[in-house]
């Protein structure tokens, strides 16, 4: 009979080739190498309970150039940070490498890289030098995770807030597990969280692609990545320094943690800009219909409509339809009810105008002359317009029931087969 | 209208004419095999046995059970809630209705009001026990909380929670009701998640024991193999406590399981009152083809001989399509004024849960007379006590039919359960040879936590959970020698001793890493050994998704033209892509099934026991005298023995058969790929001395060894308490390089001189059915031999050794022959030259 490690090898089928060679095995947890991970990723080891771990730090002065954008343009405070759900105070850019997408125990964060604007606090002296950091935990080994989580604890300190790209998804519940693994509590339980991701798809998402931090920074800063790594091949880089102890192939995915978290800061100055300068200073009218958006869930309705009209003045026709329809919901609201109307008008005159807003409309519009305006005839044009167009059964029912109310008001005789209408 | 309420003694006295009428007033006669009534058994009434809830119980537990009407327990309620207090492991093995789901929610309940932080996790093999259970440990909780002010959170766990609801779930919930499936891949890779319920897990209850056998029950050792590594990260030791139907080896399987030790708790105190049970055999119509009368319609007249006499009753149907077509007879006879609520229903998966409850409430409350169902209401679902249970086909296991006979039976009145065979070999073998029912030890579950393929793939998963150490062990197998091969593949990675500080209280040892990016437990279904599957493609209205096989089990059942039924309904194999590992299939109407013709070859790689089978206890030292004192003499080979195989096998062809009849109405040939596995296997040597005593011709002796190999997979599987598909059987010589010629029908045109007559489990590795087979050699060959013997067919049916178009007319004597030839201890006799 076989040997049980034959046996296994026919149960696991051939080990795939190229993933793991005789000499990466040779060459693991060679001292050598591994003193040369600091030195090829530009870091400094630090030591806890035995452990090792890797911090690469990285300053980048406000002359730094992401594309067209600087860091000088982004400085921090920012007025109006608060409509994002952040808070003022010290913030955190977070972002993750991980060793794997799928969540649970057995998914390392085997990067965590931290950034911030310094001075931390808005409160320190005027003439400091500002710019912007990185700080990279890099775990070597895997039983140091423990201290390096208590390190990057440290960091979240004093925090006031931190700033992820789809963190509430990802990062922080992947975060949580690493700290209830290693029986410790969260660092990060009460502190304020900004998740761009929702805020970036409301203001930057082209329909065509996916709404990914490359874009954006493409998109926003104008910054083409240079031979960056592909996300899917993280892992496997990262494997394979494990096995190895050769760093080289995670210099790129250092370059590429980095470059995310400056790209995050970058686009999150920007929302955040954007929301004290309010729609004249957007660029697109997908923007400014965003901003709209952003200001309206903040219940500052007056800023909502004015970002909604300058989204309807320009650009393409389907964000037309979708500002004109938001700022007559939000001037409703408002109760001004004639310009209300009048962006209702606009919308049912607007050629993509789908069938479902033009009911939608045309219902507003009978609404409106028949208790604002007083206009009985027009309402009963609307609402006949209206019933043209299919809706739920309930709403149908109750255009007939406005239907019939109106031909009272007016005046007009039941008609005799009233059903006909229809 | 519901019949007007009876006095105990006027309804015994109904049931009691019924049975008359049935077995012709002579309910204590004597087994018959060859009547209609092959067999009537009186089970004697029995008294409660109480006794007071046992100390350490809390106080206000027994005060809400007291309100609850419960005053104090049956006995074995209070020796097994008696020992989880104490922390000792238990198994229960008491009747249906005998107050088992009490042995351990009293115990958790106490527990939690003792100290609110404990926390108990529940396993049920289906999400609908679950769900049933629910019902009941709400109600105990919410008396608890009026009385006691008791916050005891109670939730279900499973496929079926949404998203959103899980995380509160989480925090609150003292006791969580799940499924092995739910545990394996969604609480222990996120165990972290799960902290306080692992930190302060006291019991971990395991019901309907029994399902976990074969494939399903050696996944999960192995998942509680990984819930014991989570719970000694997070520092509990939790004490089981399980529920079984009644198995010959309930403490064996639930120590096997769980792996540590149990105590069993096996004697009733419920009372029951007198029961009667009988096994009737549909008489035959073509004495020729051993072709009789339809068991459905048997089953009918029996049911309506108790429902027109107002007793209430439920019919077990083997599949969903007889049960809806019993349901339709039955309601054809009672089908009630219209206007009245309904008296006959139907039960079976993929009715809606509502209807379901329905059902279940009118049965409770007696508006449903009659009920047909398929095995979903076998388990523990709460529907009352009935008067009568008519089984529609033997069930499969004595297991089963005894939890199904316990649907009915009254606690102070006369019950009746009927068992109606129908003409599968099984069925005609437990009808005509009833002693193997009532008589013998039920039967043994068994598992083999230790195959390599499931042993590998929950390796991987507790490395993804928790890192091993490198002196962890796990298993029988040296884990650390498997993590070394995960490692050659990349699964997982070896990592030195920490450089421990001075007050560092980790061990030296090292640790192994998981460096993978998947997700193990998505791979692994607990349900198959393998995750390669075929999908069946419905192609009647556009392209569905109906059915999945393993990987093994698709071309025997996918072939082209094949018949592939799902739900009662009948489709046909237009298209095997074997590649793609699909079948397209459309959707027909026809009055038989296939059955595939497998060419198989075994090759013995390793034998691991060899013995001699029924002889005289003498005969191995006698044999070993003689070979020393004569070594000319020849030596024959021990009959019995077990060991590791290749198998490979090919599909060359299907037959066609008819549905009820079992008639063979057609054949086709194929020619699909090789498959070929290593797996164990259990094997009869016929010894040469047999071979060259049987006065018959070559081709009729072959027919005689392949008769027998039919009837001993028969046996086999009643035996193991399995599947048909979970075992195989080959005829060879099981050497390397055997060349025999296969004839059509799979079976070899010339036998070896010692032909061997191999029964392997169908499935890479093995599955732990060939070692208690060779143990089981002597019974395997005695119940075959009755089995045969039994059957009254001139010569040879499906019942026996196979239908008479497959194997020759002698078949069936030479069987026998060669049977007896081995009990005889022929072999030692000289052989003529």
């Amino acid at each position: 009979m076989s040997s049980l490690a034959d046996r296994l090898r026919g149960v696991l089928g051939p080990a795939k080739a190229g993933l793991y060679d005789n000499d990466e095995r040779r060459g693991r947890l060679q001292p050598a190498h591994a003193s040369d991970a600091a030195e090829i990723l530009g870091g400094e080891w630090r030591e806890s309970r035995g452990r090792k771990f890797l911090v690469v730090d990285r300053k980048y002065s406000p002359g730094y150039r992401h594309g067209k954008v600087s860091v000088a343009d982004c400085l921090p405070p920012w007025s109006r940070f608060e409509l994002l759900g952040g808070t003022s105070g010290q913030m955190l850019f977070l972002d993750l490498e991980t060793t794997g997408l799928a969540g649970g125990a057995g998914t390392y964060a085997f990067l965590v890289g931290c950034g911030w604007f310094e001075p931390l606090s808005p409160l320190a002296s005027a003439g400091q030098v500002v710019c912007f950091r990185t700080r990279q935990f890099f775990l070597t080994d895997f039983g140091a995770e423990r201290a390096l989580l208590e390190a990057v604890g440290e960091l979240a300190g004093n925090l006031a807030c931190i700033v992820t790209y789809n963190g509430k998804t990802f990062d922080l519940p992947l975060l949580e597990t690493r700290y209830s693994i290693q029986r410790m509590a969260t660092p990060f339980a009460e502190i304020a969280h900004v998740d761009m991701l929702h805020p970036a798809r409301r203001m930057w998402r082209d329909e065509e692609v996916e709404c990914r931090l490359t874009y954006l920074e493409q998109a926003l800063c104008g910054h083409e990545r240079e031979s960056d790594v592909p996300g899917f091949e993280i892992p496997s880089r990262y494997f394979q320094y494990v096995r190895s102890g050769d760093a080289r192939p995670l210099q790129a995915v250092f370059e590429h943690n980095r470059l995310d978290i400056v790209s995050l800061a970058m686009l999150t100055a920007r929302a955040a800009q954007l929301l004290e300068e309010g729609p004249s200073a957007a660029i697109t009218s997908r923007e400014a219909f965003g901003l709209g958006r952003l200001y309206e869930r903040a219940g500052l309705m007056d800023d909502a409509v004015t970002s909604y009209r300058r989204a309807a003045g320009a650009g393409p026709a389907t964000i037309r339809v979708e500002a004109l329809r938001a700022s007559a919901i939000a001037l409703r609201r408002l109760r001004r009810y004639e310009e209300a109307a009048t962006a209702w008008h606009d919308l049912l005159a607007s050629p993509r105008c789908s069938p479902a807003y033009a009911r939608e409309a045309s219902e507003a519009l009978a609404v409106h002359h028949e208790h604002r305006a007083r206009d009985l005839q027009m309402a009963r044009n609307f609402a006949v317009q209206s019933l043209s167009l299919q809706g739920t059964p309930a709403r149908q029912q109750a255009t007939r029931h406005r239907l019939a109310r109106l031909d009272r008001k007016l005046g007009y005789a039941p008609p005799p087969q009233s059903a006909a209408l229809f | 209208m519901l019949p007007a309420k009876r006095t105990d003694a006027a309804h015994d006295q109904t049931l009691q004419s019924v049975v008359d009428r049935l077995t012709g007033g002579f309910p204590d006669r004597p087994d018959s095999p060859e009547g209609w009534v092959t067999a009537i058994r009186r089970l004697a009434p029995r008294a409660a046995e109480y006794a007071p809830f046992p100390d350490g119980l809390d106080e206000r537990l027994a005060q809400a059970l007291t309100a609850r009407g419960i005053e104090q327990f049956y006995t074995h309620q209070a020796t097994a809630v008696g020992h989880t207090l104490a922390g000792r492991n238990v198994v229960i093995t008491t009747p249906t209705a005998s107050g088992k789901t009490l042995c351990y929610n009293a115990p958790v309940l106490s527990a939690i009001l003792k100290d609110p932080s404990a926390r108990a996790l529940y396993l049920f093999p289906t999400k609908a026990l679950a769900q049933d259970q629910l019902a009941e440990l709400h109600d105990l909780a919410n008396r608890l909380l009026q009385s006691s002010e008791a916050q005891i959170g109670v939730f279900t766990y499973d496929g079926d929670t949404p998203q959103d609801a899980r995380r509160s779930i989480r925090g609150r919930a003292h006791v969580v009701l799940s499924n092995p499936d739910m545990i394996h891949s969604g609480i222990l890779p996120h165990h972290p998640r799960w902290a306080k319920l692992f930190e302060n897990l006291r019991y971990v209850v395991i019901d309907e024991l029994h399902a976990y056998r074969g494939v399903f029950g050696s996944h999960l050792t192995n998942v509680l193999r990984r819930l014991a590594r989570i719970c000694r990260h997070y520092g509990s030791t939790p004490t089981f406590i399980c529920s079984s139907a009644t198995i010959a080896n309930p403490r064996e399987l639930a120590e096997s399981l769980v792996e540590e030790p149990f105590e069993l708790v096996s004697e009733s105190g419920a009372p029951r009152g007198e029961k009667f049970f009988l096994f009737v055999n549909p008489p035959v119509v073509n004495q020729q083809l051993g072709i009789r009368r339809s068991y459905l319609a048997e089953t009918r007249r029996i049911a309506a001989e108790f429902l027109k006499r107002q007793l209430q009753l439920i019919v077990f149907a083997q599949s969903r399509l007889t049960t809806e077509i019993l349901t339709t007879y039955l309601k054809d006879d009672f089908g009630g004024q219209p206007g009245t609520s309904e008296q006959v229903r139907g039960y079976r998966g993929g009715y809606l849960p509502q209807r379901r409850r329905e059902i279940e409430k009118g049965l409770r409350e007696g508006t449903v007379r009659a009920v047909v169902s398929t095995n979903a209401l076998e388990l523990g679902i709460d529907i009352g006590a009935l008067d009568v249970c008519v089984m529609a086909g033997y069930p499969g296991t004595i297991a089963a039919t005894w939890q199904r006979a316990g649907r009915a039976g009254r606690r102070s009145s006369r019950s009746a359960a009927v068992l109606v065979a129908s003409s599968a070999p099984l069925d005609q073998f437990v009808v005509r040879n009833p002693s193997y029912f009532f008589d013998s030890p039920p039967e043994h579950a068994l598992i083999n936590p230790d195959n390599l393929h499931i042993l590998v793939d929950h390796v991987k998963c507790a490395a993804f959970e928790l890192p091993f150490t490198t002196t962890e062990q796990y298993g029988k197998h040296n884990v650390q020698e498997v993590l070394g091969i995960l490692e050659e593949s990349g699964f997982v990675h070896r990592t030195g001793p920490a450089e421990a500080g001075p007050h560092d209280e980790e061990s030296t040892d090292g640790t192994w890493q998981w460096t993978n990016e998947s997700y193990p437990a998505d791979a692994v279904s607990l349900r198959s050994i393998s995750s390669d599957n075929f999908v069946v493609v419905d192609t009647t209205n556009g392209a569905d998704v109906i059915g999945e096989t393993s990987f093994t089990s698709g071309p025997p059942t996918l072939h082209e033209k094949a018949i592939y039924i799902i739900e009662g309904a009948l489709y046909q194999v237009e298209k095997l892509d074997f590649d793609g590992r699909k079948a397209y299939v459309r959707q027909i109407d026809c009055d038989y099934y296939t059955d595939a013709i497998t060419s198989t070859k075994v090759t013995v790689l390793e034998t691991f026991a060899t013995g001699f089978g029924i002889r005289d206890s003498g005969f191995e030292k006698l044999a070993v005298t003689d070979s020393v004192s004569n070594p000319e003499s020849r030596i024959p080979n021990p009959d019995k023995s077990h060991g590791e195989v290749h198998v490979s096998s090919r599909v060359v062809g299907f037959k066609k058969i008819k549905f009820y009849t079992n008639e063979n109405v057609g054949s086709g040939e194929l020619d699909l790929p090789e498959q070929q596995m290593h797996t164990t296997a259990y094997w009869l040597t016929v010894p040469r001395s047999v071979m060259a005593a049987l006065p018959y011709a070559s081709d009729d002796r072959r027919d005689g060894v392949v008769g027998l190999s039919f009837a001993m997979r028969q046996v086999a599987q009643l035996l193991l308490m399995c599947d048909r598909q979970d075992i195989g059987i080959s005829i060879g010589s099981g050497e390397q390089g055997d060349e025999t010629d296969l004839t059509r029908m799979g079976i070899p045109s010339k036998l070896s001189e010692e032909p061997r007559i191999f029964i392997y489990d169908n499935y890479p590795g093995g599955i732990g059915f060939s070692e208690p087979l060779f143990q089981m050699h002597e019974n395997l060959l005695t119940r075959t031999r009755e089995l045969i013997a039994g059957c009254e067919c001139p010569h040879g049916c499906p019942g026996c050794v196979g239908p008479v178009g497959n194997t020759g007319p002698l078949a069936k004597l030479v069987a026998l022959r060669i049977l007896d030839l081995i009990a005889a201890g022929t072999a030692v006799l000289p052989v003529s030259a």
